[in-house]
């Protein structure tokens, strides 16, 4: 498999006006292949925003990246100046988040927005441009796609506005596609399409994703491979679907069960009640020297609160960050 | 158990406006009827624009329907005037889902849960911060969060304060709408089970408040309901217990609501292109 992307040792912190650094991102390696979908599953705090938004250094006035590279087909992003960047930006990597709406200018028919980045970029005539988009709207919205070109953001449903997001994401043919929780203000019904959209495109445009999510669920059957992240550090790399059937690290383990599954006796109350990950989430802005996830672990060890466990390589190919495998 | 809230059949309709040319009415609610037992668990679920949360906002009062009848406690809602309404409100409540919006942001957790008590104007200061103390213990918030400003508590404690203040009232029905969707899902877990527990039926019919829960999420809403009601464009597709509704589903919605919550591998290639 070629490489694609290539994040070594990414540390990012930031720095609130009122003092007392936030350590966000702490020493992540991430490679993607060409093509593929590697999903980075985490929740509130874990890391995995900053991670999408530091490939594209587009991190806050106040984030600073303290050691690490970013290598896209063999270029370090972080070493390239302004104008060089914004060409990599939207023709080799783009990025589409949670809200489309607040992507779309309210006033401009959508079909001209996509177009817009075309031109941005330039090269193409009016009309190729114009093609391109027809041709885009066609794959992604089908026999509606000549309604939708016309049409203002507000005429659209949140999902079609997704895909309009998508859609100007992916029309200058990028490489790779980093997709920052993309479904998570859309119904579950919604939510699929979108997924199912993103699979597409991967299989038709050879195009690699980088999908960041705090819900499980949407990645079985969708994601190549899962990386998990607590406290601003990758926990557990693996298959897609060793991660979901058999995870190794116990947090990826205890944010599994957290989710209700359908078909579960409701009779005994006992039962009814939801598994939960004992204590507190992680405080950012303290370096203990232990392992991050220790004061919540139900498998705890003794050297767990005495040294970091790196990742250790396991025997299907995977990587967990415990101490259970090895150290 | 008693009958405690009836809905039957509401309409409720939404102009919809545009740039140029007519508004176009859009029907939210299309004769829909619901019963509410008292100390019931409910879920309301559907896709975006099935109505639900038109549904709890008119079961809460906030919203009047353009027709149909609400019946609690022997009075028909849609017709009592806002004197009366503002009796009726403390007995419904209705927690939303983005808790961030739901407070004043200058204000402390004590002063959120102690603005529902001044309105009513039946306890004296010490008596309202006992009670705000009380209310932090019962959705499982430690008690020195009392005098922390509410915006800087994380979104799962947000989401507990804001059901203790509801519960202020002692409401007979508390409504949820989507108040379990923006969190992160082991907070999701903790909210879930906190629900559980104040609708456990050990308590006394009459001392635990009947929980609607109005999401798009099947697998949530079957953990913590009895029965389940399942809703599109603004109509009642199916209904049933819980047990029924998971096992044995009978309308499209609700199956394809079932397969957006059990995963989807394998079914990426049997479904049409999108």
């Amino acid at each position: 498999m070629e490489l694609l992307l290539d994040v070594q040792n990414l540390s990012v912190r930031y720095r609130p006006p009122g003092g007392g650094d936030v350590f966000a991102l702490r020493g992540a390696n991430l490679q993607i292949a060409r093509g593929q979908i590697v999903g980075v599953l985490g929740e509130s705090g874990s890391g995995k925003s900053t991670l999408a938004a530091s490939v594209l250094t587009l991190l806050p006035a106040n984030g600073v990246i303290d050691a690490g590279a970013v290598v896209l087909q063999g270029t370090n992003l972080l070493e390239l100046e302004r104008d060089e960047l914004e060409r990599v930006r939207g023709s080799k990597v783009s990025l589409i988040f949670q809200e489309p709406g607040e992507a779309l200018h309210p006033m401009i028919r959508v079909g001209e927005q996509i177009e817009e980045v075309l031109r941005a970029h330039g090269g193409e005539s009016k009309e190729a441009r114009r093609g391109a988009v027809r041709e885009l709207l066609d794959l992604i919205f089908g026999g509606e796609a000549e309604r939708i070109y016309f049409s203002y953001p507000h005429q659209l449903s949140g999902g079609q506005r997704q895909r309009i997001a998508i859609a100007q994401a992916i029309v200058c043919k990028p490489k790779l596609l980093i997709a920052d929780e993309p479904t998570a203000s859309l119904d579950s019904v919604t939510r699929r399409e979108i997924v199912e959209l993103l699979k597409k495109l991967q299989r038709e445009r050879e195009l690699a994703i980088l999908f960041i999510t705090h819900s499980a669920e949407l990645l079985e059957g969708f994601a190549d491979r899962i990386v998990v992240m607590y406290a601003g550090q990758i926990v557990e790399d693996g298959d897609a679907k060793k991660v979901l059937k058999a995870p190794r690290h116990p947090y990826t383990e205890a944010l599994l069960k957290c989710r209700p599954t359908l078909g579960l006796g409701k009779t005994v109350r006992e039962d009814q009640r939801i598994p939960v990950i004992a204590g507190e989430a992680p405080d950012l802005s303290a370096r203990s020297k232990g392992c991050a996830f220790e004061p919540r672990c139900a498998d705890r060890m003794k050297i767990c609160c005495e040294r970091t466990p790196e990742l250790f390589e396991i025997e299907n190919g995977g990587k967990v960050r415990c101490f259970k495998f090895g150290g | 158990m008693g009958v405690l809230l009836t809905a039957e059949n509401l309409v409720k309709e939404y102009a919809s406006r545009h740039l140029r040319g007519r508004g176009v009415a859009v029907r939210a609610l299309d004769g829909v009827s619901v019963e509410i037992q008292a100390g019931a668990r409910i879920g309301i679920v559907g896709a975006s624009g099935s109505g639900k949360s038109t549904l709890a906002f008119c079961l809460a009062c906030v919203e009047r329907p353009d027709s149909g009848t609400i019946r609690f406690l022997n009075r028909d809602l849609t017709r009592v005037d806002e004197s009366e309404l503002r009796e009726i409100r403390p007995q419904i409540q209705l927690v939303f889902q983005d808790s961030a919006s739901a407070f004043n942001p200058k204000f402390t957790a004590g002063e959120v849960l102690e603005e529902p008590l001044k309105l009513q104007r039946k306890l004296n200061a010490a008596e309202r911060r006992e009670r705000g103390v009380e209310l932090l213990e019962r959705v499982g918030l430690p008690g020195n969060i009392f005098d922390r400003q509410a915006s800087d508590l994380s979104g799962g404690q947000r989401q507990r304060l804001a059901i203790a203040r509801a519960l202020a009232l002692e409401p007979k029905v508390l409504i949820l709408d989507e108040a379990l969707s923006a969190l992160d899902y082991s907070v999701q877990a903790q909210v879930a089970n906190l629900l559980l527990d104040l609708s456990d039926k050990a308590a006394a019919t009459a001392e635990r408040p009947a929980i609607v829960l109005i999401s798009h999420d099947l697998a949530m809403a079957a953990r913590i309901s009895d029965e389940i009601v399942v809703m599109e464009s603004g109509r009642i597709v199916e209904r049933g217990s819980t047990e029924k509704i998971v096992g044995d589903a009978e309308h499209a919605a609700t199956r394809e609501l079932l397969a957006c919550s059990t995963g989807m591998s394998a079914k990426f290639d049997q479904r049409p292109a999108v």
